[in-house]
């Protein structure tokens, strides 16, 4: 390899991302080549090395609070969905009326009629039978995650 | 919310640290910690473990505290110069360490101005936090191509300010 090759691949020496070979044959150039050698010094001179060694810097002691702070301030705000929706009840309900509405209103072509309308009709069941109770609660409470790391983030 | 100190505690200075890094001082890395974190709370369960979960939070901290330092700059028309982090934040004493310590903070800070937001990014990712080149593609949603380059030309830049301040300096 020559020098342009070895010297467009020093970024990527210094950072140990090259395969074994290459990384063999960019140690054996620089031993041997003055010119590569001062560049790749030159290089970690110029920036890596500062930068490796810098110190860490540490969050202020009272941001937590003030993220505490800045999190309760918005809890109330729930997002998007109007109040009446928010309420499970009332979302039931209105998922209800919906779905009535919609086969009252919509007039359906001959043959579809009959296969949409038998669709409807058993949506309208499955939600008033999630209405009256059923269903939704138990489910709600059994679904568990699984995982330590899930349980601990969620 | 204990869950969710407890997450804090173990992130906040990763994300402090690269906040500060990327943008130019202590008030706009706060702010974005401060941004980042409530993203975090309000994204939590979106959060599907396709990734690591420090890979998103970096990604979460890194647009955010470039978003931050473009909002600076463009604010100001300029951009902004690094502050001294020990200076503000420590009692300034003359010792010998205080001093070693103020002069490199100076120099990474000097270092990091003359990059543009992008290079910045990779640069901070890599140098300071350790990142591995697949492992900033990933947290940066870029092609790892794109992140060789960007350190390549970011490293070449240095090389040539060395040479130009000690020709010219």
């Amino acid at each position: 390899m020559d020098c342009k090759k070895i010297r467009d691949l020093l970024s990527e020496y210094i950072d140990s991302e090259l395969n074994g070979r290459l990384s063999v044959e960019i140690n054996q150039h620089l031993s041997s080549c003055d010119g590569c050698r001062q560049i790749h010094e030159a290089i970690l001179g110029s920036s890596v090395n500062i930068l490796r060694r810098s110190e860490r810097t540490k969050a202020p002691e009272d941001l937590w609070e003030r993220i505490k702070a800045g999190l309760e301030e918005k809890k109330p705000n729930r997002p998007f969905a109007p109040l009446f929706i928010q309420q499970p009840a009332f979302s039931l309900a209105t998922a209800v009326a919906i779905i009535i509405i919609a086969i009252t209103a919509i007039k359906l072509p001959g043959r579809e009629t009959g296969v949409v309308a038998s669709y409807m009709e058993d949506q309208i069941e499955f939600f008033e039978y999630l209405a009256n109770g059923n269903g939704l609660g138990q489910e709600a409470e059994m679904i568990d995650l699984g995982t330590a790391i899930e349980k601990y983030l969620l | 919310m204990e869950a969710f100190e407890k997450i804090y505690k173990a992130i906040s200075n990763l994300i402090y640290n690269v906040a500060y890094r990327i943008t130019n001082n202590t008030q706009d890395a706060e702010e974005a910690t401060q941004d980042v974190f409530i993203k975090i709370h309000r994204h939590l369960k979106e959060f599907r473990f396709r990734s690591s979960f420090k890979t998103w939070a970096y990604r979460i901290a890194v647009n955010t505290a470039i978003n931050e330092s473009r909002k600076r700059s463009k604010k100001t028309g300029l951009v902004a110069v690094y502050d001294d982090h020990t200076e503000s934040r420590e009692t300034v004493n003359n010792t010998r360490r205080d001093l070693e310590k103020r002069e490199a903070q100076a120099a990474i800070s000097s270092i990091l101005n003359k990059l543009n937001c992008d290079q910045r990014a990779c640069v901070v990712l890599r140098d300071i936090e350790g990142l591995s080149y697949n492992e900033i593609a990933e947290t940066l949603k870029i092609n790892i191509n794109t992140v060789r380059s960007r350190l390549k030309r970011a490293r070449e830049k240095f090389l040539v300010l060395k040479c130009a301040n000690s020709r010219f300096g």
